[in-house]
């Protein structure tokens, strides 16, 4: 007859005494540092924005030949990046000048990596 | 505000050393030998399929490992899952694994395992932590299936004399829920630390590339395993 497996009843005592004390402290410890520290999706997108704009704005420089254009955010949101990697800002950007307009999705990991998303 | 971090940084980073340093040392460590893990993982929304599948997840991974100090294949991995973005940080997964297994001496096994799965990304002022939760429902040689959740949180954050390239540290701790005659004896499995660097090349692409400590605790808990891993890792966003 097949034995209906134990859960708890038989693995509590065997995990208290596989983990140590130290080894379950150091964890949450870090745990506890790394929450304290934690950062929105608005503090995020508010961060990213300045490089998103630039980014828009340089690459509307060239393709509309014009060095006065400027940027605007109409959609930002944080979305996933590479699997178990960073979230990224993700910007729809509408930039005009010289009687122009243009419309690029710029992806931002942080201030310094950002990029326009290629359609 | 991210800039204002260095003190934070410096008492994470600390953390961080420590934990990696401590894990259990025991006396009857029976192996104790070098290897390699190489592991291909692609993850994406379904919209590819249906915009509005917008929230739906697919998660591909494959592995192949190697041990007895690279002499010996012993161990495939396949995984697919299907998940659910909560929100763009949390995702629920349903999964599969299928685990064929040679090890030295051994005959050969195929496990597999079905799993519930939970991921939390949470950015930081220090750096990117992701919590994932897997409840694993092993199925292996016998009739009874093995209970096994395993934790890890994964740390990640980029130098700052050159963004692209990461510090990557992580650690996943595994535990038998239940005993059966196949799996072993319920208690502590294993754990597996991970030291190492990444380079994000775009939101689409990351490689890995770095140590990791795997150690197994043997069926009825009287002697481990230790494997010395050099682990590589690509990452794929589609």
């Amino acid at each position: 007859m097949r034995n209906t497996p134990k859960f708890f009843p038989d693995a509590i005592p065997d995990i208290c005494r596989s983990i140590s004390l130290r080894s379950a402290l150091v964890p949450a410890t870090m745990l506890i540092g790394a929450l304290a520290g934690c950062v929105t999706d608005a503090e995020l997108l508010a961060e990213n924005s300045r490089i998103a704009t630039k980014t828009a704005e340089q690459r509307a420089a060239e393709e509309l030949n014009c060095p006065q254009a400027k940027a605007t955010i109409v959609a930002k949101k944080e979305v996933p990046g590479q699997p178990l990697g960073e979230l990224y800002s993700e910007y729809g950007i509408r930039v005009s000048g010289c009687g122009r307009q243009a419309a690029y999705e710029v992806e931002c990991r942080d201030e310094k990596i950002c990029s326009i998303k290629e359609k | 505000m991210l800039k204002n971090s260095r003190r934070l940084w410096a008492a994470g980073s600390a953390a961080l050393v420590s934990l990696l340093l401590s894990g259990r040392v025991d006396a009857g460590l029976v192996t104790d030998d070098w290897g390699s893990w190489g592991q291909v993982v692609a993850e994406g929304s379904l919209s590819f399929i249906d915009p509005s599948l917008q929230n739906g997840r697919l998660w591909l991974e494959g592995q192949m490992r190697w041990d007895d100090d690279w002499q010996h294949w012993y161990q495939g991995m396949a995984r697919a899952a299907l998940g659910y973005s909560i929100s763009d940080r949390a995702t629920v997964w349903l999964g599969y694994t299928f685990l064929p297994t040679q090890n030295v001496g051994k005959p050969y096994v195929a496990q597999q395992d079905v799993w519930p799965a939970f991921r939390y990304v949470l950015p930081t002022e220090i750096g990117t932590v992701t919590f994932r939760t897997m409840f694993e429902t092993n199925f292996g040689k016998g009739n009874e299936p093995r209970y096994r959740p395993r934790q890890m949180i994964r740390y990640m954050r980029p130098f700052d004399f050159e963004p692209r390239l990461s510090l990557i540290a992580w650690d996943e701790v595994f535990v038998r829920v239940n005993s059966t005659p196949w799996g072993g004896q319920a208690g502590f499995d294993q754990n597996r630390a991970f030291l190492g660097g990444g380079w994000s090349f775009d939101p689409g692409f990351r490689v890995e590339l770095g140590y990791m400590n795997q150690y197994i605790d043997t069926p009825n808990h009287q002697d481990q395993v230790m494997h010395n891993l050099v682990m590589g890792s690509l990452f794929v966003n589609f």
